[in-house]
């Protein structure tokens, strides 16, 4: 049997010892009319060729980035990925570890995770990152309710210009430890901050790609005694001023940016970082540094107390895993790319991002939704006609042209959030250009 | 010997890593493009040259434990073979490279993968449908009871119903996860058999009470042979049954939850299904449900109409997101690999031989570690290293002298109702020859604690490190690398 | 174990001492060494009101922690500042310097135990 090493002989020395003449006798426990009977209505066996040669098919079924050229970001971005970094995220002691328990063989991952911790601290300008997350929103999630719990209050404030989908997140995870989520525009949350708000969340460049300076925002949530959160795409903060150097208190975001492959959705990996007056308050595994009775330098998890498996129902969070091995994945990434490579890649980023936004702003009737507004990368189109369509009507094209905004600001149907990454090349942008001019006109 | 160095202080000022792509548009100042207060001095990542990095991470890597290395009996996490044809599987570029925003018509792939498994784990569990969204055990853990209380709800019965009833054997996610859910956390004992009380449960019942979330088999390794009574009485007052499925790798293809009278379930696709736990992370937290959860399922859904796959979205009753997008989904495609490889014939072969092996290790060093209760286990024993207390040492003390002799030490300390618990989980891919060789190391480490206990005290002692001075980490908290050596603490 | 014949004791091992209407409680020589290395402590601002059997606070280890009750009903005089940076001394000096809160307190509190019946209790 696949993957069951056993011989007929193993199985019958092992019998023996154990004292019982068949497995069967094993699951005695379980009663007779809560056994399976016949064969479950799974597929048949595949061997390891025919697996792969399905798979393969089932996946021509999808469009991807290796036939598209992709100006779709939204949360999710097309990177240069070197290819060291899933050479060595993919070597066997990392891929096949559990949670780094037992200190002393794990140090390989602890030390990743703190070296990660460190990182994530740069880029955001914060004191204390923890292992990671599941991804973005359930970062985000996860801080307004550390906020709602140490303020001890219970209404949220969340910027209408976050992802939405993150919204979604906060709203349903939020409903039932009794807080209240209110969604209110980036310009109007300094006025609805009162003295029962938790915190306000805002995204910063804001879900439009919108760069904006948020200190005035900031000091108004501590004037009201509320924390302030920021969600950041890292790749942006490659060139922008960090959340931390304006007082934020907490950061949160999605590392895919970080060298982590779009696959759908899945899995990426959040990160979140605080000031250090909150560390005892936040979820998830901190690692630390320490030393042996001989004094050589090692890493343990740290602040274990705040974990489920030992205060429970008390716990700061549920969350028992971070996503380790996707931040491994980031960190060699940031590590391969280094100082000046991450410096490189969000100003081309920013680059390419303008020189499209120009030529896109060329074609008649095209124009820039937010024209006042500085960005990075990302940007609004306003189409002149039905973005969806726009969209639609490019893919036959090979392009993945942007999200388009209507299904979740009614105001915005005829606009398209475009994305330019470091990896488009100016003819892709201007032979994008050209479809869109068709498309439109 | 020197400290095995911190990628940053390997870093030289100057020095290039991999070069990112070139920008080929017309460049201006950038300056001229963001406002100058928005603008950043470079964040201060490492400076290596790329085979630099290659060691560092390579060398990093020999620092560290995997199942690749050797046999890990961790458990409750059931440390199987991670196949590689589930690696080459999702390594493809047509699912690597999927946008989760494209158009449905463009990731029909991707859902048929969902859609498929989404089956899969119903027919395994018994239940009507599944969802892959929860990213992780605990999230899919927490989904369950979010459409247990919207299900209450949707009866008017929410606000009388504030009790979740968790065992005291249970892992400490469940009642983190009850509180996470709004719930407020009652436990119930284990009777002398290992198995939920049934007349303490019979006392906590009542039409307060929400939900049970129980564990099949328990966190004892042992099968809960009252279940059908069990759900029964949660039932006759109201309340819905969750299973933790942690344990499903004793149960593949041999018993389904659904068929036990459970409402509801979740599934780590890293345990049973061989997806790579990955140092912790990424997981897969599928939620399995009977029909009636199935309005509260988290949006969207992934359904089939005709050859097509698609997104249902409105559906007013659901319990919302769980995650930004799909879960994890190329955790999916890893599962999706996985079950096909053993098939339908193959797979109850999985909690056989799972079950196998753990009852052989039981019954190789119960001399020394006795069961914390007498009985055959399911995929895992539950052993106690008692008997050596009176030599001095303690669980922890045999688990870090496994570590000289090759072997990952078994979860200790867990559950917590077992004094110095011994949870050992060789699941079914390890051969015979491995388990002996790991049995012959308890047995002589229980001969060692006998005659020489300092030995044990002092493990592991060929390991990277010796034993860490946690107290000094959690006095310190040293969370980050300083640039500026002399004060661990840099308060920005 | 140490258990000084001058102070009276609870049964979730927290120490008394009366001096005048204050209170001086702490955690037992039992139990410190039933915690292990002791990390951090969260102890109440002065001026909390407690009822006896209140929890006041927590005392975490590496892998535990514990919550402490108060042994009187009072409100909190002073807490022990020293113990925010050496969290320590409730290890090496639980009867002295690891001392926890003073409580002002009222009434007649009920259910101590003296040093003897401290140590019955530990046996059993």
């Amino acid at each position: 049997m696949r993957y069951i090493p056993h011989t007929d002989a193993d199985r019958k020395e092992m019998l023996q010892t154990i004292g019982v003449s068949t497995i069967d006798e094993l699951f005695e426990q379980i009663p007779g009319n809560l056994r399976v009977s016949g064969p479950l209505n799974i597929p048949e066996s595949l061997d390891e060729h025919a697996l792969l040669v399905e798979l393969r098919k089932i996946g021509s079924a999808n469009r991807s980035t290796s036939d598209l050229i992709s100006f779709l970001g939204a949360g999710v971005y097309e990177h240069y990925v070197p290819s060291i970094v899933m050479e060595l995220i993919s070597r066997g002691e990392f891929l096949s570890a559990y949670t780094p328990y037992q200190p002393e063989v794990s140090q390989g991952y602890l030390q990743t995770i703190y070296e990660f911790q460190t990182m994530i601290c740069e880029i955001t300008g914060m004191e204390v990152a923890n292992a990671s997350m599941y991804d973005g929103a359930t970062a985000l999630s996860e801080a307004v309710i550390m906020a709602s719990g140490l303020k001890h209050r219970s209404r949220i404030l969340v910027a209408r210009e976050v992802h939405p989908h993150y919204v979604q997140c906060v709203q349903t995870f939020a409903r039932s430890v009794e807080c209240q989520v209110e969604i209110v525009d980036t310009d109007k949350l300094v006025d609805t901050l009162d003295d029962t708000t938790a915190c306000v969340a805002f995204q910063y460049p804001d879900f439009f790609g919108r760069a904006f300076n948020p200190r005035s925002l900031i000091d108004a949530a501590h004037r009201s005694g509320a924390l302030a959160i920021a969600i950041s795409d890292p790749v942006a903060l490659g060139v922008l001023e960090p959340p931390g150097s304006f007082g934020a208190d907490v950061v949160v975001g999605d590392c895919q940016s970080l060298g982590i492959p779009m696959g759908f959705g899945g899995p990426h990996a959040g990160y979140f970082a605080v000031k250090r007056e909150l560390v005892r308050a936040i979820p998830g595994r901190i690692v630390g540094a320490t030393h042996d009775s001989q004094g050589r330098r090692g890493f343990v998890m740290t602040l274990r107390t705040r974990e489920q498996d030992i205060r429970r129902e008390k716990a700061t969070s549920n969350i028992c895993t971070n996503q380790a091995l996707m931040a491994l994945c980031a960190t060699v990434w940031m590590s391969a790319l280094g100082k000046s490579g991450f410096r490189k890649v969000a100003e081309t980023c920013a680059q390419n991002a303008h020189y499209a936004a120009s030529q896109l702003c060329r074609i008649p009737g095209i124009r820039l939704r937010f024209p006042e507004s500085p960005f990075v990368f990302e940007f609004v189109i306003d189409c002149g006609m039905n973005a969806t369509q726009v969209r639609d009507k490019l893919m036959p094209e090979g392009f993945l042209a942007g999200a388009p905004l209507g299904k979740w600001f009614p105001d915005l149907q005829s606009c398209l959030l475009v994305a330019v990454t470091e990896v488009r090349t100016r003819d892709e942008i201007d032979r994008f250009v050209t479809e869109f001019a068709k498309v439109v006109s | 010997m020197a400290d095995f160095p911190l990628i940053f202080e390997k870093s030289k000022p100057g020095r290039l890593g991999a070069p990112p792509p070139v920008c080929d548009v017309p460049g201006q100042p950038l300056t001229d493009l963001l406002p100058r207060d928005l603008i950043r001095e470079p964040a201060a990542l490492p400076e290596l040259g790329e085979l630099e990095v290659v060691r560092h991470f390579t060398n990093l890597s020999h620092r560290n434990y995997g199942i690749d290395t050797g046999f890990y009996p961790l458990g409750s996490c059931t440390m199987k073979y991670n196949p590689r044809v589930n690696e080459a599987a999702a390594a493809n570029p047509s699912f690597t490279g999927v946008h989760p925003m494209q158009p449905v018509e463009t990731v029909q792939g991707c859902l048929r993968v969902v859609h498929d498994l989404q089956s899969w784990m119903a027919e395994i569990t018994g239940f009507s449908t599944a969802t892959m969204q929860p990213p992780a055990g605990a999230s899919g853990e927490l989904l369950c009871l979010l459409m247990i209380r919207a299900y209450h709800e949707s009866r008017g019965e929410a606000e009388q119903r504030r009790v979740v009833l968790v065992p005291d054997s249970a892992h400490g996610t469940n009642p983190a996860s009850a509180a996470r859910a709004g719930y407020r956390v009652e436990s119930i004992k284990t009777d002398a058999k290992g198995l939920t009380d049934i007349e303490d449960l019979k006392a906590h019942l009542s039409e307060n009470v929400a939900a049970m979330m129980l564990t099949n088999p328990s966190t004892l390794g042992l099968f809960e042979e009252n279940i059908v009574e069990v759900c029964e009485l949660l039932h006759s007052c109201g309340a819905q049954v969750f299973c933790d499925g942690a344990n499903m790798n004793a149960m593949v293809g041999v018993t389904r939850p659904g068929d036990h009278g459970f409402d509801c379930m979740h599934l780590n696709l890293h345990k049973t299904f061989s997806t790579p736990h990955g140092g912790g992370g990424p997981g897969c937290g599928c939620v399995a449900v009977k029909a009636h959860l199935e309005p509260f399922l988290p949006t969207p859904v992934v359904a089939k109409e005709g050859d097509a796959y698609k997104l249902e979205w409105d559906r007013e009753s659901s319990v919302g997101r769980v995650h930004a997008f799909f879960g994890n989904f190329l955790m999916n495609v890893r599962a999706w690999a996985y079950v096909r490889a053993y098939g339908r014939e193959g797979l109850p072969e999985i909690a056989r031989h799972a079950v196998l092996n753990a009852n052989y290790v039981q019954a190789r060093i119960r001399s020394e570690f006795p069961p914390a209760f007498d009985r055959h286990c399911m995929h895992e024993c539950v052993l106690t290293a008692k008997p050596l207390r009176e030599f001095g040492v303690r669980a922890l003390d045999v688990s870090k002298r496994l570590i000289d002799y090759g072997f990952h030490p078994p979860t200790n300390y867990f559950p917590l109702i077992v004094p110095e618990a011994l949870m050992i989980e060789p699941t079914e891919t390890e051969t015979k020859e491995t388990l002996d060789a790991f049995c012959d190391v308890m047995l002589r480490i229980a001969q060692e604690a006998k005659e020489n206990p300092e030995v044990l005290h002092s493990a592991p002692h060929n390991a990277t490190v010796g034993r860490l001075d946690e107290a000094y980490a959690a006095k310190t908290l040293d969370v980050k690398w300083n640039r500026n050596p002399g004060s661990p603490v840099e308060v920005g | 174990m140490n258990v000084p014949a001058d102070l009276k004791y609870t049964k979730t091992h927290e120490w008394v001492k009366f001096d005048g209407d204050v209170a001086t409680i702490g955690i037992t020589d039992y139990a410190q060494s039933e915690l292990g290395d002791i990390v951090y402590v969260d102890l109440p601002e002065p001026g909390r009101v407690l009822n006896q059997g209140d929890s006041f606070g927590t005392v975490e280890s590496v892998k535990t922690v514990s919550d402490v009750y108060a042994p009187v009903s009072g409100e909190v005089a002073e807490v022990n500042g020293e113990l925010e940076a050496s969290s320590e001394l409730m290890n090496t000096d639980p009867y002295g310097r690891g001392w926890l809160v003073k409580i002002r307190f009222e009434g007649t509190p009920s259910e101590l135990m003296d040093a003897e019946a401290y140590k019955e209790s530990l046996k059993g």
